[in-house]
């Protein structure tokens, strides 16, 4: 039996953690492939037109999986280990799949405010009727695995930011900074442009930090994503950075809240800052002109 | 008797509206500027501003650096034989800091974006430029001159007659039409509507391009909408400050990408000639289907030879 997972929004939270989770368990896993023109254009023509373009995005990977796969993986992403809400466009996501396509959704509530998610786990296990020890199993690996990618993106940064070239942090949500289609080629770019590109979640973030209760920025952000991206770019400031973008996914209203609090961090260190707005458009004629003359100003 | 050569640097200016080309002497002076709307096709606007540029100039002059600019700085660059290809912003700033030594602010409205581009000491700091709505730049204007039957040449003088400006919403030129004509219904006068659109565009021009930035003096207004008289106005009554237009405003993209090719100084040019206004140059577009990436690839052929492909992500079609 083969489980599908979209290569979109959720995935790239928490990446290669889900399919070794089902594996483990003993299904065969299919992810969606990288976004192309094809997924974009299922995508685009499925959603919503007043969500964010990942969002979109997102459906064309779902509907690419539709024939492919026995069962396909959309968990409801709620809260996260500090209490603190994810985008609620990523509530709505199971419901809506059930919707769009014929295959079953296999989900999932995690809502770590209320249950830990080894329970949820636990609880995703048992309905596929496997036993607690192939589940406990699972769970382990997948978290080794996530640990092990960490610490590799870790020493990348280390390594990055020993650089020579001109390091450009890369701020925005994981699905909009690795999907690389979805950005424009955006690391590509700027490394033709003989830069060194970071991006923010890159940054090791130390344990302390990362406990309940600690305070970061003013105000103090509802969503998990606005308080995780403001608690990166304290900690990216204590390295030597020559320039920051902030990508944002047209439409995205949480960004827009967002923004103005990234920008004034940088700007107050004056520190050259560049926001980019991605959308359907697939000239980038745009982009680089953007981002040419952002490497020219540094 | 051989006479000595004039050697001068080209800069070419393709934007979306205008594609402008400036011809510099190796003192900086401009031996000669054209502006031409592009009309959307850039091929022919840029081998139509050669062939005019070559009857406007003596015949012994020797073109040794091209630099091109705009939107279309890449295509403009392989049909000419550019040297250097800058982004706008950077030959914006290359202009106006020539004209105006310590110039701070830069505002910048073309025809289908605008920009601003703040400067320290000569060095570009910052800059913005419209996102993805072309209210705030000249379309819109151009756009609404339009529908009140106004030359857009004349629009500047008629908006500079207003003794009290209509206010029109500029958030979106859709909308601005309905408000436009709900306030030619009820009497304002085209010269207060004018300028109210002068007006409506500088609005939407600080809160979408401007938007945070620090604006200080000197102040320098240029492209093509900077011709506007009306804007002008607009500009110093919302700054409160005196703004400065520097010669050749409407060109000085294309200037300023002469002045930075000329910095340059290419050994050997790779212009290639005049004669490019007189031959069949074609481009056109297809969709590789090696992946599923499915790439939009470009070609360019002069004189049925491909010259130039692009566009691909995996490097099989640009590898001529």
């Amino acid at each position: 039996m083969t489980i599908g997972i979209p290569r979109g929004l959720f995935y790239w939270k928490n990446p290669y953690f889900w399919e070794t989770f089902f594996e483990i368990l003993g299904y065969q896993v299919l992810v969606s492939p990288l976004t192309n023109k094809e997924i974009i254009e299922k995508g685009v023509k499925a959603a919503d037109p007043e969500t964010c373009f990942s969002n979109k995005v997102f459906w064309g990977h779902l509907l690419w999986l539709s024939d492919r796969a026995d069962y396909i993986f959309v968990p409801l992403l709620k809260t996260n280990e500090q209490g603190l809400e994810y985008c609620p466009k990523f509530f709505g996501l199971p419901d809506l799949a059930k919707i769009l396509i014929k295959t079953p959704i296999l989900t999932g509530t995690f809502d770590r405010r209320k249950e830990k998610i080894e329970k949820t786990l636990e609880k995703l296990g048992r309905k596929l009727k496997k036993d607690k020890k192939t589940i406990d199993k699972a769970i382990k690996t997948a978290i080794l695995k996530e640990q092990e990618l960490k610490e590799k993106a870790g020493q990348d940064f280390f390594r990055k930011i020993q650089s020579k070239k001109p390091k450009i942090v890369l701020i925005s949500h994981p699905y909009n900074l690795y999907d690389e289609h979805l950005n424009l080629r955006m690391k590509e770019k700027l490394t033709k442009l003989e830069a060194e590109p970071l991006f923010i979640d890159e940054v090791p973030l130390a344990e302390t930090q990362i406990s309940k209760g600690v305070k970061f920025g003013n105000p103090e952000f509802h969503w998990e994503f606005g308080k995780e991206i403001m608690r990166q770019i304290q900690e990216i400031l204590k390295y030597d950075i020559t320039g920051a973008i902030e990508i944002s996914s047209f439409q995205c209203g949480c960004d827009a809240v967002l923004k103005e609090f990234v920008e004034k961090e940088f700007k107050d260190r004056k520190i050259p800052f560049l926001y980019l707005l991605i959308d359907e458009h697939t000239a980038d004629v745009g982009i680089q002109t953007r981002l040419e003359a952002f490497i020219d100003t540094l | 008797m051989k006479t000595k050569n004039i050697r001068a640097f080209l800069g070419i200016d393709v934007g979306s509206i205008s594609t402008n080309l400036v011809l510099i002497d190796i003192n900086n002076q401009v031996l000669s500027s054209l502006y031409l709307r592009t009309q959307g096709n850039p091929i022919r606007a840029v081998q139509q501003g050669l062939k005019e540029l070559r009857n406007q100039i003596p015949k012994n002059t020797e073109i040794i650096g091209v630099g091109a600019t705009g939107s279309a700085r890449y295509l403009a660059g392989v049909i000419i034989g550019a040297d250097l290809i800058k982004n706008e912003i950077t030959t914006h700033a290359k202009g106006a800091s020539f004209f105006v030594p310590g110039v701070r602010t830069v505002i910048e409205i073309g025809g289908q974006d605008s920009k601003i581009i703040i400067l320290e000491n000569g060095v570009v700091v910052d800059f913005a430029m419209s996102l993805i709505c072309a209210a705030g730049t000249g379309a819109f204007l151009d756009a609404q001159a339009n529908r009140l039957k106004i030359p857009i040449e004349e629009f500047g003088a008629i908006s500079l007659k207003s003794v009290k400006p209509t206010y029109i919403s500029g958030r979106c030129t859709v909308f601005s039409e309905s408000d436009m004509i709900h306030k030619q219904q009820i009497g304002h006068s085209i010269e207060d509507i004018a300028a109210g659109l002068c007006h409506s565009l500088v609005r939407n021009y600080f809160s979408a391009v401007a938007k945070g930035k620090n604006i200080s003096g000197p102040i320098v207004f240029q492209g093509g909408v900077s011709e506007n008289l009306g804007m002008r106005k607009a500009f110093e009554l919302a700054l409160g400050q005196k703004i400065i237009v520097p010669p050749h405003n409407t060109v000085i993209g294309a200037f300023g990408a002469a002045l930075l090719v000329k910095e340059k100084m290419p050994e050997k040019t790779k212009f290639l000639g005049f004669e490019i206004s007189d031959k069949d140059i074609k481009c056109a577009s297809f969709q590789c289907a090696g992946c599923p990436n499915q790439c939009e690839v470009i070609e360019t052929r002069i004189d049925k030879k491909i010259v130039s492909r692009w566009g691909d992500r995996c490097g099989k079609w640009s590898a001529v």
